[in-house]
């Protein structure tokens, strides 16, 4: 019997790929699903990648409340189209990219609500046709203002008037997550991005840490994300800089001031591209930029 | 319990603390998102005084009764430490139209509010190019279900304080009585008041407009209603809005080592 087990585990096939060949696999005009929220567990260091290979026309899929993560995208020019309900920095700011090319008219924006966006994502994910949304949805101008979206339909069971939104679902989509083992099993220690996983065709984990199966087995209950949706994992430190990666490092308010003032302008913002992405050849360059040596301790967790 | 000098004692954001602290009486649940701080306070001094069975909720984490003790600038996840439950975003959604939520306090702001309490956090002018972009609607949504609403702000100014808005993210009282009913809200969620820097305001049954309930010390109405862009209910007597005690302001600022509720308004 354990001889059994231990061929099983031998010949199980990994997932680990570095963060060029998982980045390789988001084509240009392709549904992107990104997870993070807040300024927490963005994808960033994965985000940077694909700017780094010119991705084009894409459509964004975010969380709830997002940032960084949309934001860079959009001033890179990599967006075509972008459903959200929240895209800024909170304390710090509004979101300059967003912001810009939204006041210019140069960005299709589907402007949704949480409930829109994230019922959306839960449809999509459960295979349903379409998902009811609570009594008074009627009263808020997301539905009034995008009927391609929210839809009235009569409940068959009481006649009552019910809006319903339709099932969005990603091609790809890519969470950063603290401990991931090499297929897939991945413990998210910030908000599990149950929603946007379940509702993609295809699942990229980038972790702070991979582990060994061991440590899955050891805290099953703490995995968030079912290994088997997973299609690859890389390892990524700091892949969340300058956000949070939750029980890791805290985000790097100084960094995301500077990102804020490059935002204001087209030109400032291509300097912040270049530096921070087209002139650096891989995310290990992009961790000597930042200096972050120095950071580490000013990011770190203090309670 | 002593009282507060609030020239000298006391600033407007423990002000506006002290005030929904002391409306949190019989609340099951106090839930708050992002830029809640003042929120925060309140709901923490009264888990701490008259309220130990009141539950706080943390929005951004889905995280239940926090003991994180220290008030920072923003959303971190530090706001976890010692929770007693936890879930993850599509089951905290589903929790905002649950029909138990009646009993939960909700905290919102925005960057519109209007004399029926709708509030605006998406944009101004034309949805493909808007003269002016927000972040978005966000949870503001949940105006429309059943928690009873406590809206807050940073800043009184007649920019914020608009006749109408451009956008619903949150509905309050809509175009007036009946308005809610008629889009389909169930009974006895909606705002119940607007705390600001310098005022208290709640809402007239029958108009359902927006109703000056108190000025804070050092505050007139007179500039209550300079700084806001439409006239509302103004009854006879407008009391001053009670400041927080000593002991209040000591608790408050125990939980604050890093200054930053003076910071919070302007």
């Amino acid at each position: 019997m354990r001889e059994a087990m231990e061929a099983f585990e031998t010949k199980r096939k990994s997932k680990v790929v570095t963060l060029e060949e998982a980045a390789s696999m988001v084509k240009d005009g392709m549904k992107l699903g990104l997870g993070g929220m807040m300024s927490w567990n963005g994808p960033n260091a994965f985000v940077r990648e694909i700017i780094r290979k010119g991705a084009k026309d894409l459509t964004l899929i975010p969380t709830n409340v997002a940032g960084y993560q949309i934001d860079i995208l959009l001033g890179a020019g990599c967006v075509k189209k972008l459903y959200m309900s929240y895209i800024g920095f909170e304390f710090i700011g509004f979101a300059p990219n967003f912001r810009r090319l939204c006041e210019s008219g140069k960005l299709d924006v589907v402007e949704l609500d949480e409930e829109g966006l994230l019922q959306a994502q839960k449809a999509g994910g459960i295979g349903v046709a379409f998902f009811p949304l609570p009594d008074g949805m009627l009263a808020v101008d997301t539905v009034k203002r995008n009927p391609d979206w929210y839809k009235v339909v009569e409940d068959p069971f009481t006649g009552k008037k019910v809006v319903v939104v339709p099932p969005l679902r990603s091609d790809i989509c890519v969470l950063h997550a603290g401990k991931c083992d090499p297929y897939g099993n991945a413990q998210e220690l910030g908000n599990p991005e149950t929603l946007l996983y379940r509702s993609a065709d295809k699942v990229i984990i980038t972790a702070e840490e991979i582990v060994p199966l061991e440590n899955t087995m050891a805290n099953y209950r703490g995995v968030t994300v079912m290994g088997s949706f997973v299609d690859a994992v890389v390892e990524v430190p700091f892949g969340c800089h300058p956000g949070e990666c939750s029980g890791y490092y805290t985000l790097d308010q100084g960094h995301f001031r500077k990102y804020i003032e490059a935002g204001k302008t087209e030109d400032a913002f291509k300097r912040y591209l270049d530096k921070y992405i087209y002139k650096l050849k891989n995310h290990e360059e992009y961790l000597e930029k930042i200096e972050l040596a120095k950071l580490i301790s000013q990011l770190k967790y203090r309670y | 319990m002593s009282k507060t000098d609030c020239a000298t004692d006391c600033c407007s954001a423990e002000i506006m603390a002290a005030f929904i602290n002391r409306n949190l009486e019989g609340v099951n649940v106090a839930g708050i998102g992002a830029a809640s701080q003042i929120p925060w306070m309140g709901i923490r001094l009264a888990q701490a005084t008259h309220s130990p069975d009141l539950w706080f909720f943390w929005g951004p984490g889905s995280a239940m009764n926090s003991k994180f003790n220290k008030m920072t600038f923003g959303v971190d996840h530090r706001m976890t430490l010692g929770a007693e439950s936890h879930m993850n975003m599509s089951i905290g959604l589903d929790l905002f139209a649950n029909p138990r939520f009646t009993s939960w306090v909700l905290f919102f702001g925005g960057f519109q509010i209007d004399k029926y309490g709708n509030v605006n956090m998406a944009y101004i002018g034309d949805q493909k190019k808007p003269k002016f972009r927000g972040p978005g609607t966000l949870g503001l949504m949940n105006l429309a279900f059943r928690a009873k609403i406590f809206l807050f702000t940073g800043i009184h100014n007649p920019r914020l304080f608009v006749e109408k808005v451009d956008f619903i993210s949150g509905p309050g009282y809509l175009n007036g009585p009946g308005g809610r009913e008629k889009a389909g809200c169930l009974p006895g969620g909606g705002p119940r008041f607007v705390i600001t820097p310098i005022a208290i305001f709640d809402f007239d049954e029958e108009t359902k407009i927006m109703r000056l309930k108190s000025v804070h010390p050092g505050h007139t109405v007179k500039e209550v209603l300079e700084k806001t862009g439409f006239t509302p209910i103004v009854p006879k007597n407008v009391p001053e809005t009670e400041p927080p005690t000593v002991e209040e302001v000591a608790f408050m600022r125990s939980l604050d080592p890093d200054g930053i509720l003076p910071k919070l308004t302007a």
